[in-house]
């Protein structure tokens, strides 16, 4: 039960609650709205028309694409990095979290260079890939490892606090009761951090299909081929066809909003068993 | 299933938690291994079970040679102070846990499983809780599931970390009697940590005091309270008074208002606690030490103490340990 501290006189509370309100409504609902209203301002056909559009289908197949490699990519790598520092001690552990949080810490842009820098024809790897024919800046896999690297840290932040709150002792209780590596993690661990997992996976996944920065420097802004459905908006726009941007936007939109559908489902579900820790804690 | 451990060493960095440690633990006998915090006592207790591993010594199970044996090989229950309960599993699921992660082959049928389970479960009294989550139950709950769930899989060794450490005085009192009554019916051998020297003498058939790594003492709960080998037993091991020439507990001070003793001294009455069947007086005496003196109800209702009255007091016994190394 939280009790009630503060007791700021009504009309402050009132005045405070409108303020957030309309600031919250020019600055999020409104231009979200203003999305599906310009996305439809030529009628359901044209924006039909506008997401059929050979190019806009192509650049949502890629956007699928990527996140369907990064999502995975960085579920593992979350897991076993989250794993590796919330239940051993080891040398450079300290080093490993500050590199986990190194792709928030950089610009999208830098991201997208250092694969230039890396890949690129006069990079670092250059003349061996292009010995091998083989592309990656430029090509998708760059785009892919643009992306890879920009949501490499949701899922581990995620799961890093809730693995060390849960601590080692069910996996200890698990082990003396004979479960081998696996069954620990599939009956003991997992359960215990799904929810968290989840969280981080869902903004994973929404950083993976919104990425601009980095994507835009690798991709090389192929049409049809290496264009992602925020670069096809850019595109568009740029080329004066405001409709078919907002209706390839109204996607990315949608797609947002049943992120934020998802999170919030969570955070109940969460809610609901934190509440249920705190009975525990009472008795 | 008797245990021995042989010259067991653990260290933590620069920090000897166990000093060459060798001990036996008698098959079907109930252990209390007692220390203060930092002694050895649950590091010892892990590495028995295999959570931890000794830097050098050997564990024999049986007179086998156990050391490199794998936790999961080891055959032991295993009681964990904070319950560690999954908390997403049902107490049934807990309990059922050890069974349902055997290989298929030596795994038992569901209904087998169940009528297992529902037997652990009356055992500790608890049937009527199958399908709670540990998170419905109180402490003293928990830690019957806990104790449950680490007889499932049918240990040689029953081994537990400071079982009644996270309970309140009370429920903490009958849980202990009650896992006594419950080693008398099932004859496990069975090894607890605990720091509180009272559960320790009331619960265990031996005692093992510990202290900075090493053993000080092993006995029955009567020889470490009667015959304490050290002073660190001695003090660790219900109250102490030190005087002049040794050691005294509070009840074996005599009081009177006459000097009929060659040692003793005299001393004023500080204060007097009549609360209990037990009378609990504090004196200073010359020299400004302050004595605890415990006698009977009787005795002291024949004596009458007063605040500020000056009485001689003298040990009926009194204990010296020149050869201790405290």
């Amino acid at each position: 039960m939280k009790r009630r501290v503060l007791t700021e006189p009504k009309p402050v509370r009132v005045a405070l609650i409108l303020v957030s309100l309309a600031f919250l409504a020019v600055s999020l609902v409104l231009p979200l709205a203003l999305v599906f209203v310009e996305a439809f301002s030529k009628g359901a056909a044209a924006y039909a028309a506008a997401i059929r559009e050979p190019m806009a289908l192509s650049a949502l197949r890629l956007t699928l694409l990527t996140a369907a490699i990064a999502v995975p990519a960085n579920l593992v790598f979350g897991l076993a990095a989250s794993w590796a520092i919330a239940k051993f001690d080891f040398w450079g552990k300290n080093a490993l979290i500050t590199l986990i949080d190194l792709p928030f810490a950089v610009s999208p842009v830098i991201s997208g260079m250092i694969f230039i820098l890396l890949f690129g024809r006069l990079g670092t790897f250059g003349p061996f890939l292009q010995g091998h024919d083989i592309k990656i800046v430029f090509a998708i896999p760059g785009i892919v490892l643009a992306t890879v690297f920009v949501t490499f840290p949701f899922v581990a932040r995620e799961l890093i606090p809730v693995m060390q709150a849960s601590g080692s002792e069910e996996e200890e209780a698990a082990r003396v009761l004979g479960a081998s590596g696996w069954q620990l993690f599939w009956r003991v661990t997992l359960p215990n951090v799904k929810w968290g997992l989840l969280y981080g996976v869902i903004l994973c996944n929404a950083r993976a299909m919104g990425e601009f920065g980095a994507v835009s420097v690798v991709s090389g802004h192929i049409r049809g081929k290496t264009n992602t459905l925020p670069l096809h908006v850019e595109i568009l726009y740029n080329e004066y066809q405001f409709q078919a941007a907002f209706a390839a936007a109204s996607l990315l939109a949608f797609l947002a909003l049943v992120t934020l559908l998802a999170k919030s489902f969570i955070e109940w579900q969460t809610g609901r068993r934190a509440s249920a820790g705190s009975v525990e804690n009472e008795a | 299933m008797s245990i021995e451990a042989r010259n067991v060493t653990k260290r933590f960095g620069s920090f000897v938690a166990v000093d060459d440690v060798s001990l036996v633990f008698p098959g079907g006998e109930l252990t209390a291994l007692l220390g203060p915090s930092g002694s050895g006592k649950t590091s010892l207790l892990r590495i028995i079970a295999g959570l931890e591993r000794a830097d050098a010594g050997q564990v024999l199970f049986e007179g086998e040679d156990a050391t490199g044996r794998d936790v999961r090989q080891r055959g032991v229950g295993f009681v964990f102070q904070h319950y560690a309960l999954f908390r997403h599993m049902t107490v049934f699921d807990n309990i059922a846990f050890g069974l349902r992660v055997r290989p298929r082959a030596r795994r038992p049928g569901a209904p087998e499983i169940r009528a297992k389970v529902m037997d652990l479960l009356k055992l500790v009294q608890l049937d009527w809780l199958a399908n709670r989550y540990p998170s419905e139950l109180s402490g003293g709950q928990r830690q019957r599931v806990a104790l449950a769930r680490a007889l499932a899989v049918e240990p040689k060794l029953l081994l537990l970390d400071e079982p009644f450490g996270s309970l309140d005085a009370k429920v903490r009192l009958e849980l202990r009697r009650w896992l006594r009554r419950l080693h008398d019916e099932i004859k496990l051998t069975s090894v607890f940590v605990t720091h509180d020297q009272e559960e320790a003498l009331e619960v265990s058939d031996r005692v093992v005091v510990m202290n900075k790594g090493h053993v000080e003492q092993v006995g029955s709960p009567q020889e470490v309270f009667d015959q304490p080998k050290t002073s660190f037993v001695m003090n660790f091991l219900g109250q102490v008074n030190a005087v002049k020439g040794g050691y005294v507990r509070p009840h074996e001070f005599e009081l009177a208002r006459s000097a009929d003793a060659p040692e003793g001294s005299w001393a004023e009455v500080r204060h007097i606690h009549m609360a209990g069947a037990v009378v609990k007086l504090e004196l200073v005496d010359e020299a400004k030490n302050v004595l605890l003196v415990e006698m009977s109800r009787d005795r002291a209702d024949a004596l009458a103490p007063r605040v500020g009255e000056r009485l001689f007091a003298w040990p009926r016994r009194l204990r010296s340990f020149e050869a201790a190394t405290v």
